[in-house]
């Protein structure tokens, strides 16, 4: 405890009456959360205690610190209110815990930290929050708030970002400023931003899926950076790798999934841009549909459209696995006939454009196995589900007032993606092609009528996991 | 225009301390815990915070504007003393300091700020000092006059007390000059004509706080004489003026006790502790909670009480009269005698006698206790309080005669003086029949 030396009786550096509340917002797109600090001077300690001290035996105990916390954090979350638009929304209590503190004279102080959190469906753009803390009443002492914006920018804010008393652990003394009596705040706020230091356990940012690894942390960090011709240079190439680094982080089976069946078709050059340049186009369009339908007046909350991407994805990737096991088989069928499929009118059975078929190693050159539309196919499953950190950026920089520049971050971003993405279709090609040439040497025959049946099995089994976890996802997210 | 706005700041703060010093010295006059000094006491107006971040601002750009430094500096005086707020104390001082070092002659205002300043801390001979040096630079400072005729009052020297308020009157009349002179008639026993002048302030109190001062000061003339009625219409009106403020509703949890309506007493009593813990608050509650045989309870109350003591004198204050009467009559002697005698040393008030008497009474020493007794009315103050005191010290001295006559007046005074205090007055006065 401070002691100011003020004579008569300053123990607590705001009085011994003293009730000292600071209420920290830190504002998602999807909801909010307050960090809020309550410390209490001698004397309401010695008030309160009758309360906390449940068996009476004059010690306030851990078990009944504890309860005591929960009751004082239920009691100051229903205190505050908070207005997103029109709509009220009411606090929850995350995170309770009270520790006594000593204070002057041998009598403890009383610090109360509650972590309260409050979700809403949509954050339009420049929608204003206003909050509202009427648990302090008359009672004299420190009170203050602050907010930030996590994933989620202000675009106006009557409250400091930083709380000038360390959370009411230190008190500034300064001659010419008062205690504040803050005990609302008034903010208009965008979605998208980078996320906010220190939350990175918050479930705030459930609007747009929390981005936590350190990739995706440095793109979303590319929003304010400084806007000359060679920053912007840089800024791009990072996005770009970050991109490529993207494809290659963990949980991009779906992705990896392209690549092989990109290999598989033995297209080479030619095939991989196809899909690469359907991957960008596709990635860049469905972050700035989702950027724009999340700021639109009705929103979308992409968290909740994500996971109905994922889904289509995976029923596309679940499509293109159909589609190989259906030519696999007609295409053993037709062997077993030793003669050309009747049904067609080629005469050559290895050369006409059937989409989704014969995806083995072939060895027939300059096979276009997997077709135009199955390449487009799986380069749309590629896309389509937007990285959520891009989703971060282009908010972020559209808040900014930098769409433009945004824009570019995803594009840039995208083309990473895809490069990636050609790039392990051509080596997979390429070992495809050096495996069947093994195979045709050293391997008995099984192996390779079989595996062609398994990889459209595998394809169509990651088809469907994909749809399954969308469903579920989208279901859940309602 | 910045200047103008300077000078009306500085002007609003210093009425509102000179206000609530007044409230504080009155209230201690007439309550159940006399002599509540200025700064413990009931009456909380938070400051103008605009005029304090508007001298704030001022200063930031000009540093060395000596007017705006005094008036912040009193306005923080101001704010410490509204707010119960001691971290305000050094500040205010330093604030002051660096108006008087920017302009040592002629800075009545700097003067006058640390005259209110030493009050605020009890130190009413220094109070005294300063008021007197600042009337030397500027004779017509209606502040400075405020703050010797509290200073004065304080110290007992209740001619020249009177003599301050009437030239504040003859300089600027207004609630400042109407509540002290009101004060001085109700000292001398004049309960009327204190009624009378209070009620000239009222037209003149413009801000809801001062109303709401007024209003509770007029409730208490007429609650304690008895009339009940009057005195809770007083308050309503100044909660009305102010909501929630803490000494009107103390003053209406005070006629729901002498009306019995205990549930309604205990309502109001919390609501104002959980706003302002003061001392006589929190003292009230305990003693309706004993009288109702609820001790649990009450001891918590006075749990606040006694930390509130261990804290002023682990700061080497020595505590103050509130405090001596309540352990006078809450089982500690010896403590009271010693806070009652430290506090006789310095003022000679008939508040600081009163407590001398309880506590030499309570520590067994009726004969000592018989000479402050009698000092506590020398002015002829009707308080039920300070009868009740004389008369249970003679009683103790088996001067049955004298004893029945000041219990009498007690219970005629005000039957409801004290809820724990009223009933031994009526029981002794049955004995004494």
């Amino acid at each position: 405890m401070l002691m100011f030396g003020a004579g008569p009786a300053a123990a607590h550096p705001l009085g011994n009456f003293s009730v000292n509340r600071s209420s920290g917002l830190v504002v998602g797109a999807a909801g909010l959360e307050i960090d809020f600090v309550e410390d209490l001077a001698e004397i309401p300690t010695v008030q309160v205690t009758p309360s906390v001290d449940s068996d009476g035996n004059g010690q306030l105990g851990t078990a009944e610190l504890r309860s005591y916390a929960s009751r004082a954090c239920a009691a100051a979350a229903a205190g505050m209110r908070v207005r997103v638009g029109q709509l009220r929304v009411p606090l929850s209590v995350r995170r309770a815990s009270a520790e006594l503190r000593p204070g002057a004279a041998g009598l403890p102080t009383l610090l109360l930290e509650c972590r309260l959190q409050g979700g809403y469906r949509s954050l339009p753009a420049g929608e204003s929050i206003s909050f509202r803390d009427t648990g302090a009443g008359l009672r004299q002492g420190w009170n203050e708030v602050t907010a930030v914006g996590d994933e989620a920018t202000l675009r106006d804010s009557d409250v400091p970002r930083v709380s000038p008393s360390k959370r009411l652990s230190a008190y500034p003394a300064d001659l010419l400023s008062g205690p504040p009596d803050v005990r609302s705040a008034q903010l208009r706020v965008d979605p998208g931003g980078p996320a906010a230091a220190g939350a990175g356990d918050s479930v705030v940012g459930g609007f747009v899926p929390r981005v936590t690894d350190r990739l995706s942390t440095a793109f979303t960090g590319l929003v304010g950076h400084r806007l000359s011709a060679g920053g912007i240079l840089l800024a791009l190439l990072i996005a770009f790798g970050l991109g490529a680094a993207h494809a290659l982080a963990p949980g991009h089976g779906k992705t990896m999934m392209a690549g092989y069946l990109l290999g598989r078709s033995g297209a080479g050059g030619w095939a991989a841009a196809t899909v690469a340049a359907t991957v960008a186009f596709t990635h860049t369009v469905g972050v700035l549909v989702l950027a724009m339908l999340a700021t639109a007046a009705t929103a979308v909350a992409p968290s909740a459209a994500l996971p109905v991407l994922a889904m289509i994805s995976g029923l596309l990737v679940f499509v293109v696995g159909a589609g190989l096991l259906r030519g696999e088989l007609r295409r053993r069928r037709s062997d077993g006939h030793h003669g050309p499929d009747h049904n067609h009118d080629h005469s050559h059975p290895h050369q006409h454009l059937h989409p989704y078929e014969h995806l083995h190693p072939h060895p027939h050159p300059g096979t276009r196995a997997l077709g135009r539309r199955g390449l487009v196919g799986i380069g749309i499953a590629g896309g389509l589900v937007p990285s959520p950190s891009a989703l971060v950026v282009l908010l972020g920089t559209v808040a900014l007032g930098r769409a433009v520049y945004g824009v570019a971050l995803v594009f840039a971003f995208g083309v990473g993606l895809a490069t990636t993405l050609a790039l392990v279709g051509l080596l997979a090609a390429r070992g495809g092609t050096a495996l069947a040439r093994l195979g045709q040497r050293r391997l008995p025959r099984w192996p390779q009528r079989l595996l062609p049946l398994a990889g459209a099995g595998t394809v169509i089994v990651v088809g469907l996991a994909l749809t399954v976890r969308g469903v579920v996802e989208s279901v859940t997210a309602l | 225009m910045t200047r103008n706005r300077i000078i009306s700041a500085g002007a609003t703060a210093g009425l509102a301390v000179v206000l609530v010093l007044v409230g504080g010295v009155t209230l201690g006059g007439q309550s159940d815990h006399p002599a509540a000094p200025p700064g413990d006491s009931a009456v909380v107006s938070r400051p103008d915070p605009q005029a304090i971040a508007g001298l704030q601002q001022q200063l930031t750009r000009q540093p060395r504007d000596w007017v705006s430094w005094a008036a912040l500096g009193t306005s923080y005086v101001d704010a410490a003393r509204t707010s119960l707020d001691p971290s305000l104390y050094p500040k205010a001082e330093q604030a002051l300091r660096r108006s008087l070092a920017l302009r040592t002659e002629g800075n009545d205002r700097a003067l006058t700020g640390l005259g209110a300043l030493a009050a605020a801390r009890h130190d009413f001979a220094a109070a005294r000092t300063w008021a007197t040096r600042a009337l030397a630079v500027n004779g017509h400072s209606a502040t400075a006059q405020a703050v010797l005729s509290d200073a004065q009052t304080e110290l007992g020297d209740y001619a020249a007390g009177l003599a301050a308020a009437q030239k504040l009157d003859g300089l600027e009349p207004g609630v400042t000059s109407f509540a002290r002179l009101s004060y001085h008639a109700e000292l001398r026993g004049r309960t009327g004509e204190a009624l009378r002048l209070m009620g000239l302030a009222l037209p003149a109190a413009s801000a809801p706080t001062d109303t709401a001062f007024v209003r509770f000061h007029l409730g208490e003339l007429h609650r304690q004489q008895g009339r009940l009625a009057e005195a809770d219409a007083e308050y309503a009106a100044g909660l009305r003026a102010s909501p929630g403020d803490a000494a009107c509703t103390a003053g209406r949890a005070r006629v729901a006790v002498a009306q019995q309506r205990t549930d309604e007493a205990l309502r109001l009593y919390r609501s104002v502790v959980a706003t302002v813990p003061a001392t006589e608050y929190v003292t009230e509650l305990g003693d309706v909670l004993t009288a109702l045989h609820r001790e649990p309870e009450a001891a918590q109350q006075y749990a606040v009480v006694r930390a509130q003591e261990r804290i002023a004198r682990s700061g080497g204050v020595n505590v103050d009269l509130e405090l001596s009467l309540f352990d006078a009559e809450h089982g500690a002697p010896a403590a009271a005698l010693q806070a009652a005698q430290a506090v006789w040393q310095r003022r000679r008030s008939v508040h600081a006698a009163d407590a001398l008497g309880w506590a030499l009474h309570a520590a067994g020493r009726d004969a000592e206790a018989l000479t402050y007794a009698n000092a506590a009315l020398r002015l002829g103050t009707r308080s039920a309080a300070f009868h009740y005191h004389r008369g249970v010290i003679l009683h103790a001295l088996g001067r049955r005669v004298a004893a029945r006559s000041d219990l009498a007046v007690a219970m005629e005074i005000d039957p409801h003086f004290s809820v724990l205090q009223a009933p031994r007055a009526r029981s002794l006065l049955a004995g004494l029949s």
